[in-house]
Order: C-alpha cells, then structure tokens, then sequence
C-alpha cells in the first residue's frame, strides 16, 4: 500500500496499480518471495563476476560494493517522458546560454539584473580561468545530470543540476543489461526504449566540439584520476564504449600549447579531453600546485584554441545551488519561455527576510551548502537533532552565501524488495542530457532508491540503491497492446 | 596504445604465465612426492621454491646433504617458529599464500589489478573471467580446498588459466594490446623453462626416468616429448628439447621466435635494441652446437637466462619509457596555437 501523503508511481489514491504499470505488477505478483531472492542471488552473482561495484569513501568494510540494483522496475509512460524531455532540454539550453554568456559574452542575464552579480563572482565554481575561453557550440556544458523529484501531487520538480562531471550514466546502461538478463519475460511487449546507444551518442557530441582546426577525424580521450576513483568503473566503461583511450594525467603532455599522449610510437595529439577531474586538480600551473592528477599546461593548451575540454572548466557556477534559484527565470530571459518543469521552493540565505524565516523554522526545512554534490553536508530539518540544527544555524549565520534551504519535497514512492516483501521506497530521477550539435535526453535515466523505511537519501555513496527506468515507446500503452 | 597500458598488458602477460607455471611445477613436484620419504619430499619443495625464484640463491649454496639443505630452506617453506613445514603445508603456500610473491593467489591479483587499469582495452569477457578466477582463488574454503585435495584443485587451476588462455585467443583483436600480453607471457615462459633446466639438470644426472618425467611435467611436455624422442630419455635430451623444439609451445626457442616475431610487428620501423637482442638470443639457439653446448650446460642456462631477462628491459626501455621517442616526437607535432 501506498504512504499516505506520498505520490506513489504505480498505485493511484484509490490502491489501483495505474495502467503503465500493470503488466510488470501482474508480473511480479505470480513470484514467490523464494523466486525473487533467487533473482537477487543471480544478480549479485552477475554484479560481483563483472565487477560492477563503487567505492564507499571513509566506511571500514571493504570499501568495495557491489551494486544495488532494486529488480522492481521504474515506468514512465511515453506522454510523460515527452513532457521531461521537452523541460530538460529547455532547462540546459539556457544553462549553457547562462554559463557561455558569462564567461564569453557580455554577461547579459548579470547586466539585466535576472542574477545577482555579487552571486556570480562569489560562487566558488566560478573560474577565472575560463574567462574568454569560448568552446565550440557552446557547449559548455556537453553532459548533464539534471536530479528530478516528484512532489506530493506527482508533479516533477527540478532539485539540481549537475553540470560539471554527474556519473552514474554506465550504471544506467548495466542495469539495463542485468534485467535483460534477469527477466527478459517481465519486458513482454512493453517496447521499453533502448539506452544502449549511449557511447556512440557521447561520442558524436565530443567529437562536434572539436577544435575547427584539428579536422575531421579527431582524437577524443576520457581522462580518470585512476583506479582508485570511486566512479573509475564508469570512466573504463564509458572509454570502452566509445573506444578511445582511457588516459591518466601522467600519461599526457603539453608541448607549445599542443596536447599529446604518450604512447608506444611517441607523442599523439589530442583534440578533444572527456574529463573526469574536478577543474581544481586539471592543470597545477592554474590551480591546485600539488595536484598529480592533472596536466601541466592543460589550461593554456585550451585557451589557445588547441584542444576542447568537456565538460567546461568553471561549470559550477551554473549548479551552484544558489544560482539554482534563478534558472527558471534564465529560462524566461534567455529563451522566452516559460519553464515546463518547476524548481523546488528555495530560499535565499544570503537575503535576510528569507534568511530570518528560515532560520525561524530550520526544524521544518531542508538546508543545503550550494557548492557540494553527493548528498553531503545536507541538513533535513525534520529528521535531525537538536544539536545538527544548532550547529548548521552557526553555519548559516557564519557565511549565509554558503547556503539555501528547500521545503521538504515529498519524493514519490514505488515498490522495492525489503528482504521478504515488495514495499513503498522513495525515489528520484536523474536523466542524462547530452547537448552537441543538438540535445539529446538519453532515455529515462538512474532511478535511485532510498532502501531504509522512511529514508529520503538516495545517494549510493550513502546506502540507497538504484532502478532500472523503463520509458515506454509508445505514445499511448493502452494502444500498443 | 598508450605506453602505459602497453607495460600493464605486458605484466598483465607475465603475471598470467607465471601463475600458470606455478601451478604446473607444484602439481608435478607434488606428484613425483607422492611416494617418497618425507626428507626427499622437502627437498624437492625447496628445490622448487628454489626454481621459481621465491627466493635468491645465496652465492655457491649446494643441497646436497640433508642437514645442508635443511639449515638452508628457503623462509617460505619455514612456519613462524622456523621449523621446516610439511610438504602438503608448503605446496599450499606455494599456491595460496598472498604474501609469497610468485604464488598462483599473488599471480592472479596482479593481473587482475593490471587488467583493471585496462577495463578499457579489453573484451569484458576476459574482465569477467579474470574476476571469476580472482573470486575462485579468494574463496573462504580454497586453501582448505588445496591441503585436502591439491591434485583437483590444482587442474582447476590449470583449467582457469586456460579458459583465460581461451578468451584471450578467441575474443581479442590482434592488434598492440594483444601483442604486448602474448609477449609478456612468451618472455615469462622462457624465463621459467631457463630455471626449470638450471634446478633440474643436475638431478636428472641419474638418468632415473621419473627425474626425467617430473622435469617434463613441470612444463606439461611429457607426452609432447615422447612423441618426439623414441629412445630412453637421457638428460641432454630432455635439455635439447626443452631448448630447441620448433614445435613445442612451451620450449624457449619457441618463446623467442614467438616473441621476436611479436616485437617485429610492435616496432614502427627499423630494429630496434630489443628486435636484436631477440634475434641474437634466438638465432644463438638455432645455429647452437649442442654437444659443446651440453658440455657446459648451467653456464650456457645462466648466459641465456640473463639475456632473456635483458631482452625485456630493453622492451620496458624501448615501448614504455622512451624519452628519445617522446622528444623527437614532440618537435613534430608543433607548432601549437592555429
């Protein structure tokens, strides 16, 4: 049964499984809870031969796990998924706008008063470095993870972008292989689309913001901080599926502005760099002096036009959490539209009638740093002590720019195994967004699921787990059946 | 290929062959103890311990007494209080132990963590089955598994790298990613055969057919020998053939005419240091006069030992740090801004 107060994605108000999804619910509803742990078993078998696991930074056992992948499926029904496509790729259209106006135009949206100047400058993701470095298409942002929740009435609302390096994209593609092969008959005739095409999509976008010079058949590389990175699974996967190489930064060189690999036959030029590094750590002639990660060089090289950095150094200032705040209205200004998928409800810290109200109902409100990803650092009000609220109320008075507070958003629910029965978890949604020549939404996304009763954290890095997401091909299921 | 993933895939290559020589020598060792005094038995494990370098030979050691030999056991086949540990315990160790460096537990984790490096250079089958073994190999029960039942777990052992052997063939394109590893695993298999050859030749003086038998089942050529030599086994031909055989996959000839022949390709042009060497290691062999070579034997073992491990620095020198490479590349590839 559904949690009274929550929308939950298969069950409507009346307890009837809604129509997108009665096919896997009629499915799922003739195994035996000895059938589904046997499917459990095969799938961990399956996860831990590949060696699909992450790595839990600071937790004691083995920091290896394998990964959690809930067998109840996600739907979204083909009108619906229109509707999201559609809001994304508004949404990062003028986010790239926004990010390639500021650091190569003339700053409009600031000039305009849409976005606070003092804002811009003050966000710890804006880089100088990237000032007057133009990107081709201005693509700055070339892959997005943009987080989407839905509200206690169903409604989708935006809680983040994610514009400098989300992952989680190959977790999408190998959960997609582990159904497949778990439960090839609960796809009957449902034509879920395919999502397998990811690598050779990433791939034409990188190649289309190649630098002009460098031709028509450039060299495209994914640079990984190595294997020790909690996401090297995904880097390997994703050079595997493009088939480029999977550079380190020692295995780079910059020579008069030229980058180059190191490879069996001496130095071969690089064009374009699928980056996987934080912009700190790129280059220690810029940024971090101590950094071994990054490439000497590597921000000269891309000022001169020579090679294409992906995604865009100095992207942060774009999912800066306080300047989340004013994308619908970036939206409104850049393209002269109206958003198709609302924000959360936010509140500015830094602006002291929000910040006095806030700070007077901090038990009822979720407060996030606007600089951090990964589910860090963030505060639920409802769910913390006395003393966690005391010490984030010094935080905020400390340095309230670093800081914006969100109603509790009431993510929806849907079924996932608890060890002897299906029942209600809360989810989110980041679908995957590419912007080369064109956008493109890779179908559905990484459906994360909170697995602890009552839990709204979905990170894995913090115990959830994930689902497949199934959008379903035709416009109308009733009609395809 | 990047220079680093081509020196990965190489020791990926040797990581893989070593643990499958392990594997072989301990199974044959073990076999030939089966009825044996429990002295002669250890003997024989520190003998091997001995072969596959777990420990270097001190200056002008000598096993041939007992007592000598007990005094000078290699420390791996020693438990904490120093004694000397039963055969069974030792040959486990050998196999199982991560911390003895050559075992067939320690082999398989360095190429796996090898082939992690390279989950983009490789089919993800072989990924697959390199973990599957890894997991297999870090089973709760498998050193268990090794006391109670070694002849078993031993030719499951055989069978994994096989399969790997398998996939590789069948899955990989033939291009530099396949040739650095079948080149690390040709160097490292004419390595081994080199010491084989040095810890055997001696014991085989006696012409006893089962110290015949145990050399060429260390190198699974026992069966491929008798084919190819009809009369009664004498040490010389054991050596002959494990040197010189054209045809036996295992024999170092074969390693070196495989390996050259995989560098030749690897090389953009010209000869370079390691393409000779090969070709001098391997050329020294073909036109060899055995007879004299027999005369002095350890000494040829030894020269040929050393130029082979030569030969694969100068493929680490020439592939994976060549700074000569890089700086005349890079004068090439300028000038930078358009």
């Amino acid at each position: 049964m559904p949690i009274p107060g929550f929308f939950d994605e298969a069950v409507d108000e009346r307890g009837r499984t809604r129509e997108h999804y009665r096919p896997v619910q009629e499915w799922f509803d003739r195994l035996t809870p000895a059938q589904v742990s046997a499917l459990e078993e095969q799938r961990n078998e399956s996860f831990r031969r590949q060696g699909i696991t992450f790595t839990v930074y600071g937790s004691e056992e083995g920091t290896e796990r394998t990964w959690p992948l809930d067998l109840f499926p996600r739907i979204i029904d083909a009108g619906e998924w229109a509707m999201l496509e559609r809001g994304l790729t508004q949404r990062i259209t003028a986010l790239n706008r926004f990010l390639d106006d500021i650091y190569t135009g003339e700053q409009a949206a600031v000039a305009d008063g849409i976005v606070p100047r003092r804002l811009v400058t003050s966000s710890s993701g804006f880089e100088r470095e990237a000032v007057n470095v133009s990107v081709p298409l201005g693509a700055r942002c070339l892959v997005a993870g943009i987080d989407l929740v839905r509200d206690s009435d169903g409604a989708y609302r935006v809680l983040e972008d994610n514009l400098r390096n989300p992952s989680g994209i190959s977790y999408v593609i190998e959960n997609r292989a582990a159904m497949t092969k778990l439960l090839p008959a609960a796809f009957a005739d449902l034509a879920v689309r395919s999502v397998d095409h990811y690598g050779r999509s990433l791939l034409r976008a990188l190649r289309a913001v190649a630098p002009p010079a460098c031709g028509d058949d450039p060299t495209v590389v994914v640079l990984t901080p190595g294997i020790f990175n909690s996401a090297y699974f995904e880097h390997a996967f994703l050079a595997r599926s493009m088939g480029v190489e999977l550079v380190e930064g020692r295995d780079l060189v910059v020579d008069d502005h030229v980058v180059a690999m190191r490879t069996t036959k001496g130095l071969e030029r690089v064009d374009v760099i699928y980056r996987r590094i934080d912009d700190h750590f790129l280059d220690p002639v810029v940024f971090n002096p101590h950094s071994t990660l990054g490439v000497p060089g590597l921000m000269a090289a891309t000022r001169a036009g020579t090679v294409t950095i992906a995604n865009s150094v100095g992207n942060g200032v774009g999912d800066d959490k306080a300047v989340y705040a004013y994308v619908p209205e970036l939206i409104r200004f850049y393209l002269g539209e109206a958003p198709i998928i609302p924000n959360a409800d936010t509140y500015l810290l830094w602006e002291p009638d929000q910040r006095a109200e806030v700070l007077e109902r901090l038990d009822e409100l979720v407060v996030k740093p606007v600089a951090e990803s990964g589910g860090y650092g963030i505060v639920i009000g409802p769910k913390a002590t006395d003393a966690e609220l005391a010490e984030v109320r010094n935080k905020i008075e400390a340095d309230p720019r670093n800081w914006i507070a969100q109603e509790v958003v009431g993510l929806s629910t849907l079924p996932a195994w608890t060890g002897d029965c299906f029942s209600p978890r809360h989810i989110d949604l980041r679908p995957f967004v590419l912007c080369g020549e064109q956008v493109e939404v890779i179908p559905g996304g990484l459906t994360r699921v909170a697995l602890r009763e009552g839990s709204l954290i979905v990170n894995s890095s913090q115990g959830g787990g994930s689902k497949d997401t199934w959008v379903l091909g035709h416009p109308d299921p009733a009609a395809a059946s | 290929m990047l220079a680093r993933h081509a020196e990965d895939m190489f020791w990926a290559g040797r990581y893989l062959e070593r643990a499958e020589d392990t594997a072989r020598m301990v199974r044959a060792t073990l076999l030939s103890t089966v009825a044996e005094s429990p002295t002669q038995a250890m003997r024989r494990m520190g003998n091997l311990a001995r072969t596959l370098r777990l420990e270097a030979p001190a200056p002008g050691e000598d096993v041939q007494t007992m007592a000598e030999h007990l005094t000078s056991a290699p420390p791996m086949l020693r438990s904490p209080a120093g004694l000397v540990i039963d055969v069974q315990a030792a040959a486990t160790r050998l196999v199982c132990s991560p911390a003895v460096a050559g075992s067939v537990v320690f082999c398989i984790g360095r190429a796996r963590e090898n082939f992690r490096s390279l989950r983009d250079q490789i089919p993800s089958e072989l990924w697959e089955e390199i973990n599957r073994f890894h997991l297999q190999l870090h089973h709760a029960d498998f050193p268990d598994a090794m006391e109670q039942d070694p002849f078993r777990t031993l030719d499951s052992i055989r069978v994994s790298c096989q399969t790997l052997n398998g996939v590789l063939s069948t899955s990989m394109a033939r291009g530099e990613a396949y040739r650095f590893l079948v080149l690390g695993q040709n160097l490292e298999r004419a390595l081994m055969t080199c010491r084989l050859l040095q810890a055997r030749y001696l014991e085989m003086d006696g012409s006893s057919y089962d110290e015949m038998a145990l050399t060429l089942r260390s190198v699974s050529a026992l069966e491929a020998y008798q084919r190819a030599m009809h009369s009664s086994p004498l040490a010389s031909d054991v050596a002959r053939f494990l040197l010189l055989s054209e045809a036996f996959p295992r024999s170092v000839l074969f390693c070196l005419q495989l390996s050259e022949s995989h560098v030749g390709s690897l090389a953009a042009n010209g000869q370079p240091a390691p393409l000779r060497r090969l070709g001098q290691l391997r050329s020294g062999l073909e036109f060899a006069d055995f007879d004299e070579m027999t005369a002095n034997l350890p000494d040829h073992l030894r020269a040929l030992e050393a130029g082979v491990r030569d030969a694969a620095e100068m493929v680490g020198d020439h592939f994976f740090r060549n700074a000569e490479v890089f700086t005349l590349h890079s004068q090439a590839i300028g000038p930078g801004a358009p």
